[in-house]
């Protein structure tokens, strides 16, 4: 899977309304919230085989830093 | 019935439609001048229920089978939602009771009730609880039964799965409840619907007996009777009412 693709799901099922680029700012996400959290772990283990601990998502703060968790599966 | 404040764009899901408590709530939704799309398996009882409604024009059905096939619940609901609209609640009556002693119990039997019964619960509120299906306000109304706490003898595979609805209801109240969609429950006691009297009939004789003796109105909880709970539970007036699981047995459960 292709980072821009992985991306696409976190906003398909994160649900977020707004555009979203790499360099946004998760707390300014509306969507963004603890359960979002959880849901991006599972997809990030689910889709990419990767299980990230929640406290290393817990230090990201813009869409990058979050896609850069999964650099070692991108296609 | 009073009548409750339903919005004029609400739009109600019942499953199990056809039959007792589902029925009961179809009619009962349909007469507050609510707009229902019921479902069920069988196309002649949906068509004889539609009429039986008194604002025919309000109703609608969509023929499913739930016992199978769960990954069919997404694009069902994607239909409902591009003829219909956005849904603001959403009532899963649909439930199997197959009698059978724990010796008789196979797998396949525990797969088909546990997807009418429960997983497809899940599945439709999944697909309800997402933006693009969801009014603003969504409201989730599972039909449980005291069986999920009292038990039943050769009621085992529907005993947990009502006890897994009442977990869903627990979970879900608060994993999406931020997120405007209440959920609650009811678990009748025995009620006076042709499961009831087919489990009878198959394990126990005197189980229609034994529920009236032990109920205050030493009578059988009537369909309508449970459906108008879930009606309350639908409607704004219940608003405060969140992750629910109410019983309503006439004291059956005291005795």
């Amino acid at each position: 899977m292709k980072r821009s693709e992985f991306l696409e799901n976190i906003i398909e099922v994160v649900e977020i309304e707004n555009e979203v680029t790499e360099s946004t700012v998760l707390a300014d996400i509306k969507e963004w919230d603890s359960l979002a959290a959880v849901t991006t772990l599972a997809l990030f283990n689910k889709k990419l085989g990767l299980k990230i601990p929640a406290s290393e998502l817990a230090k990201c703060t813009t869409v990058a830093d979050l896609l850069d968790l999964g650099n070692s599966q991108y296609a | 019935m009073p009548k409750y404040d339903f919005a004029p764009q609400d739009l109600i899901l019942v499953t199990g439609a056809s039959s007792g408590i589902g029925k009961a709530t179809v009619i009962g939704l349909n007469a507050q001048g609510v707009k229902v799309i019921g479902i069920a398996r069988r196309e002649e009882n949906l068509i004889a229920l539609k009429a039986e409604c008194a604002y025919p024009d309000n109703f609608d059905y969509y023929v499913a089978d739930l016992s199978d096939n769960l990954t069919s619940i997404k694009s069902m609901i994607a239909d409902i939602v591009a003829k219909h609209g956005k849904i603001s609640g959403f009532v899963h009556s649909a439930g199997a009771l197959n009698p059978q002693p724990l010796a008789m119990i196979e797998d396949q039997d525990l797969i088909k009730d546990f997807n009418t019964n429960l997983f497809s619960a899940l599945f439709i509120t999944k697909a309800l609880a997402s933006k693009k299906n969801k009014q603003e306000k969504l409201n989730v109304v599972y039909v449980s039964s005291i069986t999920a706490m009292i038990g039943n003898p050769g009621a085992v595979i529907y005993g947990m799965t009502k006890a897994g609805l009442n977990s869903l209801v627990s979970s879900l109240a608060q994993e999406i409840g931020s997120k405007d969609v209440r959920v609650n429950a009811v678990m009748p006691g025995g009620c006076d619907t042709d499961m009831a009297h087919a489990y009878n009939n198959v394990v126990s004789y005197d189980y229609l007996e034994k529920v009236k003796a032990k109920n205050i109105f030493h009578d059988l909880l009537k369909p309508e009777n449970v459906a108008d709970l879930i009606i309350f539970l639908l409607a704004p007036q219940s608003q405060w009412v969140q992750g629910q699981c109410i019983v309503i047995d006439g004291g059956e459960t005291l005795s």
